[in-house]
C-alpha cells in the first residue's frame, strides 16, 4: 500500500481516514504515511479533500472514521462530543507534536511577532518567559526576520506574516510539521520568501505534510507526492513520476491547467 | 423668576458631593459585576451546551426586555413580600438597603446588555484564530484567555464605554427607592428649600461631566489597547 521506497517505520501514518460533512463524503478511505524527514506533498484540485485531510491530522477537524498514529501512538476517530476528558487531553498532546501553518497565516493580531513566537511554548510548554525569548529570537532569525521581533502582524506583509507564523510552529519543536496551502494568500511577489524558508527547512530533514499549489516547488522538496481526487487518492509515488508522467486522466487534467 | 439661594446653602452642596460618590460607587459596581455576569453569560451561551445556551438566552431575553424601573419596584417592593425570603443571605444582602437593592438590580439588568455585547465581541473573533491556539496545544480553556477573550475585550471596548455611559444615566431612576445618588439627594434638598429645578440644572451639568470624563477614558484605554487590524466594532 505504501511506496516500497519507505526503509524506516513511519512516523505518522493515517490510516482509512474518512471524513464526511452531512452526507457529503469529503475523503473516503485514505492512507498516507512519512518517514522521519520525509516530505509528502498532497496535491488535487479545490474540493479534493486535500485541505480536510491536512486538518483531520491534528484534529482540527474531527474524522468521521480511521485513525492518527504519530510515534506509535494510535489516536482513533470518535463520535463527536462523545470525547472523555482523557481523550481531549491525548488531542491536546497530539497537537503539541505536530505544528501546523495555515493559509491565512493566523497570527494574533494582539500579541507581536515575538509574543507570537513566545505564546505556545510559555502556555503549552511552561518554558520560562526567558527562555521562551531567546529560542523565538532564534526561530525568527531563521525564517529571516530578526528585525521584525516587536512589530505587530499588521505591520507586516503577507510574507512576512507568514514566516512568523512558521517560526510559531518550529518554537513548538514539532515532531512534524503540516503546511495548509502556505502561499495561496500571498501575493505573488511574496510567495518566493515562504518557499525559502520551507525549502530551508527541509534541508534540515524536516518531517513535512504540504498541501500546495505549487508544483514546481513539489517537485524540488517532495519525497512523495499524492495527487486526491474527490476523496481518494487517485495517485502517488515520487515527484518526477507523479508530476512528469501522470497515469491518470484526472491528475494530466489537473497538471495541465497549472502548466498553462 | 428662577431663586438659587439654594446653591448658597452647605446642605445641598454636601448632597450633592454625597450622591456623586453614591453614583460613581452605583456604577463601578454594577458595571463590574453585570461585567463579569454578563461574561458568564455570553461565553456559557457561545461555549455551552443546550440547556446552558437556552438559558443564557432567557436570562437575556427577559432582563433585556423589562424596563429598569420595573425590576427596581417589583424587587424593592415585591421580593420583601415573599416571607421564605426572610434571614437568607440574599435578604441581608440586598434586600436590607435601598443602595444594595440598586446595586443588585443595576448588575443584572446591565449583564443582559453586556451579555449580548460581549457575546457579539466573542463571535467576531476570527475562527482562525482560536484554531491557531488549538494547533500550538492549548486547551480550550488556555484559549480562552489568551485569545479568544482579550481580542473580543478589545473589539467591544468603544461600546463598553458607551454602556457605562448609560449606566450612569440610568443609574438616576434609583432615587425612586430613596437611594440619595446624584439625583436623588440633592433634589431631597431642594423639596426642603422649595426649589426643584436648581438642584436638576446643576446636577445635569455634573451628569454630562462624568460622561465625558468616561468617554475620555475610552478612547485612551482604546488607543492604548486596540491593535490596527483587531476588528472594531462601529456604532460607539
Amino acid at each position: 500500500m505504501y511506496p516500497s521506497s519507505l526503509p524506516r517505520a513511519p512516523l505518522l501514518e493515517v490510516r482509512n481516514l474518512r471524513k464526511s460533512f452531512g452526507s457529503l463524503e469529503v475523503l473516503k478511505g485514505v492512507n498516507i504515511a512519512a518517514a522521519k524527514g520525509d516530505i509528502v506533498t498532497l496535491i488535487g484540485s479545490s474540493g479534493s479533500g486535500k485541505s480536510t485531510l491536512i486538518r483531520c491530522i491534528n484534529f482540527l477537524e474531527e474524522p468521521t472514521q480511521g485513525e492518527i498514529v504519530l510515534d506509535g501512538v494510535v489516536y482513533s476517530a470518535i463520535p463527536l462530543r462523545r470525547r472523555s476528558r482523557r481523550q481531549n487531553a491525548d488531542l491536546v498532546y497530539l497537537r503539541r507534536k505536530v505544528g501546523m501553518v495555515f493559509q491565512s497565516f493566523n497570527l494574533w493580531p494582539h500579541r507581536s511577532a515575538i509574543e507570537n513566537v513566545m505564546e505556545g511554548p510559555v502556555q503549552v510548554l511552561g518554558v520560562s518567559k526567558k527562555e521562551a525569548r531567546e529560542n523565538a529570537l532564534g526561530y525568527l532569525e531563521k525564517v529571516g526576520l530578526s528585525d521584525r521581533i516587536d512589530y505587530y502582524p499588521s505591520q507586516l506583509s503577507g510574507g512576512q506574516q507568514q514566516r512568523v507564523a512558521i517560526a510559531r510552529a518550529l518554537a513548538m519543536e514539532p515532531a512534524i510539521l503540516l503546511f495548509d496551502e502556505p502561499t495561496s494568500a500571498l501575493d505573488p511577489e511574496l510567495v518566493g520568501e515562504v518557499l525559502r524558508v520551507m525549502q530551508n527547512l527541509a534541508s534540515e530533514g524536516r518531517t513535512m505534510i504540504i498541501v500546495t499549489h505549487e508544483m514546481q516547488f513539489a517537485l524540488e522538496v517532495s519525497s512523495e507526492v499524492v495527487f486526491l481526487s474527490k476523496g481518494n487518492i487517485e495517485e502517488r509515488g515520487s515527484p518526477s513520476d507523479v508530476l512528469k508522467s501522470p497515469k491518470s486522466e484526472a491528475l494530466a487534467s489537473f497538471l495541465q491547467r497549472y502548466r498553462s | 423668576m428662577l431663586n438659587f439661594a439654594i446653591l448658597e446653602t452647605g446642605a445641598f452642596w454636601w448632597a450633592v458631593l454625597n450622591g456623586l460618590a453614591v453614583t460613581l460607587a452605583l456604577t463601578t459596581l454594577s458595571t463590574g459585576l453585570g461585567f463579569l455576569l454578563g461574561g458568564i453569560i455570553a461565553s456559557v451561551h457561545i461555549y455551552g451546551g443546550g440547556g446552558a445556551r437556552l438559558a443564557a438566552k432567557t436570562y437575556i431575553f427577559i432582563f433585556r426586555g423589562v424596563p429598569l424601573l420595573i425590576l427596581l419596584f417589583l424587587v424593592y417592593y415585591g421580593l420583601p413580600r415573599v416571607t421564605w425570603l426572610r434571614g437568607s443571605l440574599f435578604w441581608d444582602l440586598v434586600l436590607t438597603s435601598p443602595f444594595r437593592t440598586a446595586v443588585f438590580v443595576l448588575t443584572i439588568n446591565n449583564a443582559a446588555y453586556l451579555g449580548e455585547m460581549i457575546r457579539g465581541g466573542l463571535k467576531m473573533v476570527p475562527p482562525g484564530l482560536l484554531e491557531a491556539a488549538a494547533a500550538v496545544g492549548m486547551t480550550k480553556t488556555r484559549a480562552y484567555f489568551r485569545v479568544h477573550a482579550p481580542l473580543a475585550l478589545r473589539s467591544i471596548l468603544g461600546n463598553l464605554g458607551s454602556e457605562t455611559i448609560a449606566v450612569v444615566k440610568a443609574s438616576a431612576i434609583t432615587s425612586v427607592i430613596t437611594v440619595r445618588d446624584l439625583m436623588g439627594g440633592p433634589t431631597v434638598v431642594g423639596k426642603i428649600y422649595l426649589d426643584p429645578l436648581t438642584p436638576l440644572l446643576v446636577v445635569g451639568v455634573i451628569y454630562v461631566v462624568i460622561v465625558q470624563i468616561i468617554d475620555l477614558g475610552t478612547k485612551l484605554l482604546r488607543s492604548h489597547l486596540a491593535q490596527p487590524d483587531v476588528p472594531q466594532s462601529q456604532h460607539l
